[in-house]
């Protein structure tokens, strides 16, 4: 089993409530969903987990030798297990191998892949008979009765199993997401009904809820190699999946409200950090809430004190009269000191730089509601701060609540649009410009660097 | 009608309706799987030896509610053969096929 800080689990130990469910001997798990959703896949896996060696599949639809090809990891997992092929057989003889794995073989696990197919052959008096017999067969026994259905909507089978989990899809921003939704697990207690899953490396892999980092596990990184064409991300995943930013490119980072901001930082802290270990500037306006001590703190430990007090300078609303670095204050009330003390500060920073080159994050939350009757201002100096950003070929991102009243202009400035989403507990990244997958995002052993896993 | 004959045909008779009560009350898929597994391990043609593989095959089955799928078998065929409805086991209906 592989996890993340995350709580990804490749499985279903972490998935709530069916780990627990499936350690008492005799339960019967229905496993249902459209085609291709992954079933099989989580069946195998389930009786690769509970039987090991001694698991028994009965498969009405597809060879053994098919399976191995299809899911590589089958053949060497499974070796042991029986593989019993009824597709050309009666529904008695499915009838008598789940009776010979659970009185003979005694075998810890069965899955019945599918069950439908058999049981359309018969009349519906005659099917609930044999459902309510194959479930008493396993009541009681040692052996755990997996139950796999294509058959949308309730059937008989739905009241008699003692656990149902569904495999849906749904359709949101254009991509396609995976969910299991379990539906009933008798006498085990379910906290959350729905996960993300997916099915890369035809492995079956839920995504548990989203864990705030742990930034005292960080680790200072080794500088990202930049190429001339553009920026690094500065975390290997994020370059993989959104490509390298190309010089004087605008980012918009835009979020949900129920996005928390630990999950926004995990997309530009490895950026902020690549950029001041490379020695050049950061001009930083955090999110609205968002503590500038705290920020401080992680920033100086994944780049260095030294670096953060030269290089890096974060924008602390109101703060008037002096102040130390890295911080600086800003007018609340007008847009146009505001810009001006920020512009200060890029120059500043930019005569520090190793190369000229500064980077520039701002929240357009915390911006918005400080101007909100100047948004005109406003999106004027954003408007230029982007082309300075082009001119110079500097690297701007905008952090863009998804709910803000100016969101189509600043999205019109921006070269690249990545968009952040909560769902099922779990946090989603997807690029919009330019396309792409959606991606799971998670921390790995340094909370610096996000893992994407993305939803196939 | 020799004796031994009588007991064949009463044989055949007990172990076709005990097929008939189980195909009603477990369905006829699972009835003809069950009585394959009594029938195979049945070492002579005796309605008592086949009430005692009944109870094994049930039990190995369905574990403690093989007591329940007894007495509803011994009940549907205790009516269809016209043996007292009172009785509470396949035995007790054995019974009442030897004895006729």
């Amino acid at each position: 089993m592989t996890a993340t800080q995350a709580g990804n689990v490749s499985g279903y130990a972490a998935l709530d409530g069916l780990g627990k469910f499936l350690e008492k001997t005799g339960h019967t798990l229905l496993i249902k969903g459209y085609a291709g959703a992954g079933k099989t896949t989580l069946a195998l896996q389930l009786l690769e987990r509970l039987a090991g060696d001694r698991g028994v599949y009965i498969s009405s639809r597809v060879s053994p030798d098919k399976l191995r090809r299809q899911i590589p990891w089958v053949a060497e997992a499974l070796q042991g297990a029986k593989m019993v092929d009824v597709r050309v057989g009666l529904a008695s003889s499915v009838f008598e191998e789940v009776v010979r794995a659970v009185t003979e073989l005694r075998a810890p696990a069965v899955v019945l892949d599918t069950w439908d197919g058999l049981a359309k052959e018969m009349d519906e008096k005659e099917r609930l008979k044999a459902e309510k017999t194959l479930v008493a067969l396993a009541d009681g026994s040692e052996t755990r009765v997996i139950f796999v259905s294509e058959e949308p909507g309730k059937t008989t089978m739905d009241y008699l199993v003692d656990g149902i989990v569904e495999l849906v899809r749904s359709e949101e921003y254009g991509r396609v997401f995976r969910e299991i939704e379990v539906q009933k697990l008798r006498g085990t207690l379910i906290d959350q009904h729905k996960y993300l899953y997916t099915l890369h490396g035809g492995s079956f892999t839920h995504f548990g809820p989203y864990q705030e980092p742990d930034y005292s596990r960080l680790i200072p990184p080794a500088p990202s190699s930049d190429p001339e064409s553009g920026y690094s991300f500065g975390a290997e995943p994020l370059d993989r999946s959104f490509g390298l930013l190309e010089h004087g490119t605008t980012v918009a980072l835009e979020y949900t409200p129920k996005v928390p901001y630990s999950a926004l930082r995990a997309l530009f802290l490895p950026l902020i950090t690549n950029f001041l270990v490379h020695g050049r500037g950061v001009v930083h306006l955090p999110l609205p809430g968002a503590s500038p001590q705290l920020l401080v703190r992680v920033v100086s430990a994944c780049a260095g004190r030294d670096a953060v007090m030269r290089l890096y300078r974060l924008a602390v609303a109101g703060l008037v009269g002096a102040t130390d670095p890295p911080f600086f204050g800003f007018d609340i009330d007008q847009v146009k000191p505001a810009s001006a003390a920020t512009s200060a500060q890029v120059e500043a920073v930019r005569r520090a730089s190793a190369d000229g080159h500064v980077l520039v994050v701002d929240s357009i939350g915390l911006l918005e509601n400080m101007y909100s009757t100047e948004l005109n201002e406003l999106l004027k100096a954003l408007a230029a701060r982007s082309s300075t950003v082009q001119r110079d070929g500097d690297l701007a991102v905008f952090l863009l609540p998804s709910d803000s009243g100016i969101k189509s202009q600043i999205l019109s400035m921006a070269g690249v649009h990545i968009r952040v989403i909560s769902k099922d507990r779990s946090l989603v990244v997807m690029g919009e410009k330019p396309e792409t997958g959606a991606f799971v995002l998670a921390y790995g052993d340094n909370p610096l660097f996000p893992v994407l896993e993305v939803i196939v | 009608m020799p004796r031994e004959e009588r007991s064949s045909r009463a044989f055949v008779r007990f172990a076709s309706d005990v097929r008939e009560g189980l195909a009603q009350v477990i369905g006829s898929v699972t009835a003809d799987v069950m009585m394959a597994h009594i029938l195979r391990t049945l070492k002579r043609d005796d309605i008592g030896e086949f009430t005692r593989q009944f109870e094994e095959v049930a039990s190995s089955f369905f574990g403690s509610s093989s007591t329940a799928l007894n007495a509803e078998v011994a009940r549907w065929v205790a009516k269809k053969s016209g043996i007292s409805p009172t009785v509470l086991t396949l035995r007790d209906v054995a019974k009442g096929y030897r004895e006729r």
